[in-house]
């Protein structure tokens, strides 16, 4: 990979800046680490907002698929049909890796980045060992630069991601990329509610009184 | 809560498995301290060329201590230091093209999208075919044992890293769905990581890229006899009796005739014993071996995890079949349990010190994704059936010519 190599020489001045912000070597190493792994997390984001939005008909094609053939099973159950309920549960199976893999390839568009972060990180810090000021079972004291890195890449993803929901605008952007109909998987507990047409009446009095419901006197 | 409870242990279990390269460096080399060494990084007396240079091979011990005990010299299975450093940053390695990864990364993530299962395959064939690696490694099957098992195992992980990237993103999703049946998914995550902790154990090192190949050429071999039997006849029958009876209840339900009967609710246990639970589930009975879970993981990881592929496409026709498992409970837990298997392969492979080229990595996940994306509007013009019929014939000819390559050494072309 050595066009790659060349690649990663001359982002690096772009990269390096942010682990010099401060004389002292632990906080310019963390700060650098926090600064370009939240890039990576944007730039993951953005691509893989983007790939959700484009591929928004296939993807809600695929899910709603799953989901009916998955409810259909709940319904099969319900009706003691073994036979459909095999049958169906198979249609599900094979929508249900269609809408897999298309995930998976959304997924990758969202971690991209982080692997040529690290590849960028190992060509400078690679090999460089730190001191811990304790001892960890089955590591030691002394670490690598992916002991510090990755925990904070993971903690910088799950902030971001709750951050940015909490802004109307970022929510309106999701909603953008959002796929299928809505509709919700049943869950097998549902078997062992009464059935819905036997307690139509009581589906009335659950929408009155919420998800709980009242049993009627 | 629980979402993110679920959010939190994957992403602890994310994290285990990138970080195991700490794990894997020697600590026989003399640690720095550690402001001195972020310092050096800080403020580099070198130039980054220079520091490229260094190689991209990360828990570089092992691989240094491979290419230490290989033969220096200019001829086949042989270190030329003079040479510009190539895959790993070994010298003389073959460099993969950065535009050729990326265009072979597309084609396994249109796979991914199209077929599913045999992308994984293809990703295999990259690292081992296409890119030179694996002829590379094996011409140190007599000089260097060593460097041929660091750079197999390295093909290996990277595969891995691949193809369980669905199995993550699938679990968290499952998670969030709330649906992860975790006693189930315990029971099959613990036979996967039983499975590939065994598998990666006792082959770690220890696999000839020769003896790989040959194993990996069988199981292309047995997928495409499977994929065979699924465009024949009898199983397009098969599929076909399926889809109607699918169908018809469909419209039963439409026409509610079905779907909303007043039939028996509740879980009823008939019998239990330790090697089979039978159950009436809304009236409907079921059996199931709460063994076979955990063994199937087990076989299935192990396999999974010596060849590099993902699993799950195994595992879900397998809950389904032997335990009838419904559709959202074999395939969240089986998401788990590949993801479970996935980690713990790479783990102690890398614990045992295999490195990792990020930079290949990356580009392929690029590749993958741009695949996966443009599949779903290509595939449109192709059918599935005239999709899986190419592959047999892929199947067939990466099959025998690898069983060929690696048993046997003989090969058909080149």
């Amino acid at each position: 990979m050595g066009m790659f190599r060349d690649f990663l020489v001359a982002l690096d001045p772009f990269v390096i800046w942010a682990f010099r912000v401060s004389d002292e070597p632990w906080v310019g190493f963390l700060v650098g680490s926090l600064i370009l792994n939240l890039v990576c997390v944007m730039f993951g984001d953005v691509t893989s907002i983007l790939a959700r939005r484009l591929n928004r008909k296939v993807y809600g094609a695929y899910h709603d698929e799953m989901v009916k053939h998955h409810n259909l099973s709940v319904q099969a159950l319900r009706s003691s049909d073994k036979d459909a309920y095999k049958a169906v549960n198979k249609q599900a199976h094979e929508a249900f890796g269609k809408y897999f893999f298309s995930q998976a390839g959304a997924f990758a568009l969202s971690i991209w980045p982080l692997p040529f972060a690290l590849a960028w990180m190992e060509m400078r810090f690679g090999g460089i060992s730190m001191d811990l000021p304790f001892s960890i079972p089955g590591v030691g004291t002394s670490v690598f630069y992916p002991f510090f890195f990755i925990p904070i890449y993971i903690a910088t993803r799950l902030a971001y991601g709750k951050i940015m929901r909490m802004l109307p605008a970022y929510r309106r952007v999701l909603e953008w990329t959002r796929h299928g109909k809505g509709e919700e998987m049943l869950s097998f507990v549902e078997l062992l509610k009464p059935s819905p047409e036997r307690d139509a009446d009581a589906t009335v009095v659950n929408e009155k009184d919420g998800p709980e419901g009242k049993e009627k006197p | 809560m629980k979402r993110f409870y679920v959010m939190i242990v994957t992403a602890l279990v994310a994290l285990a498995c990138v970080s195991a390269p700490l794990w894997a460096q020697d600590n026989a080399s003399a640690p720095q301290a550690a402001p001195a060494a972020v310092e050096q990084a800080a403020t580099p007396a070198a130039a980054p060329a220079a520091e490229a240079t260094k190689a991209a091979a990360p828990a570089g011990n092992k691989l240094q201590m491979a290419i230490a005990k290989a033969p220096v010299g200019t001829e086949k299975g042989q270190i030329d230091p003079a040479k510009p450093a190539g895959f790993l940053g070994i010298p003389g390695a073959p460099q993969v093209n950065v535009i050729l990864a990326l265009i072979w990364a597309i084609w396994v993530g249109w796979i991914f999208s199209t077929v599913g299962a045999f992308g994984g395959v293809m990703a295999g064939v990259g690292h081992m075919t296409i890119f030179g690696l694996g002829a590379y490694a094996k011409t140190f099957k007599g000089t260097a044992p060593e460097l041929n098992k660091t750079v197999t195992d390295s093909i290996r992980a990277s595969n891995q890293f691949l193809v369980g990237l669905s199995a993550l993103i699938s679990s968290i999703n499952y998670g969030k769905m709330g649906r992860l049946v975790f006693p189930l998914a315990i029971a099959l995550g613990l036979g996967s990581l039983l499975g590939a902790w065994g598998s990666a154990t006792l082959t770690a090192g220890k696999v000839s890229f020769s003896q790989y190949q040959g194993w990996f050429g069988l199981f292309v071999l047995g997928l495409g006899m499977f994929l065979f039997w699924d465009t024949s006849a009898a199983g397009q029958a098969k599929k076909s009796k399926a889809k109607q009876a699918a169908k018809a209840f469909e419209e039963a339900v439409k026409a509610q005739k079905a779907g909303s009967g007043a039939a028996p609710t509740g879980v009823k246990i008939l019998g239990m014993s330790i090697s089979k639970v039978d159950f009436t589930f809304c009236g409907v009975n079921f059996s199931f071996n709460p063994i076979l879970p955990i063994v199937g993981g087990v076989v299935i990881s192990a396999v999974a995890a010596f060849l590099g592929v993902g699993g799950g496409f195994l595992l879900v026709p397998f809950l389904t079949a032997i335990t009838e498992l419904p559709m959202y409970l074999a395939a969240g837990t089986s998401a788990l349990a590949v993801l479970v298997s996935m980690i713990t392969s790479i783990l102690t492979l890398m614990t045992k010190g295999t490195p990792i080229d990020w930079a290949l990595i990356g580009t392929e996940m690029v590749g993958i994704a741009i695949g996966s994306i443009v599949g779903p509007y290509t595939s449109k013009y192709l059918s599935d059936k005239l999709l899986k019929r190419i592959f047999i014939v892929l199947a067939l000819y990466v099959g025998i010519d690898y069983v060929l390559r690696g048993f046997f050494d003989y090969k058909i072309f080149g």
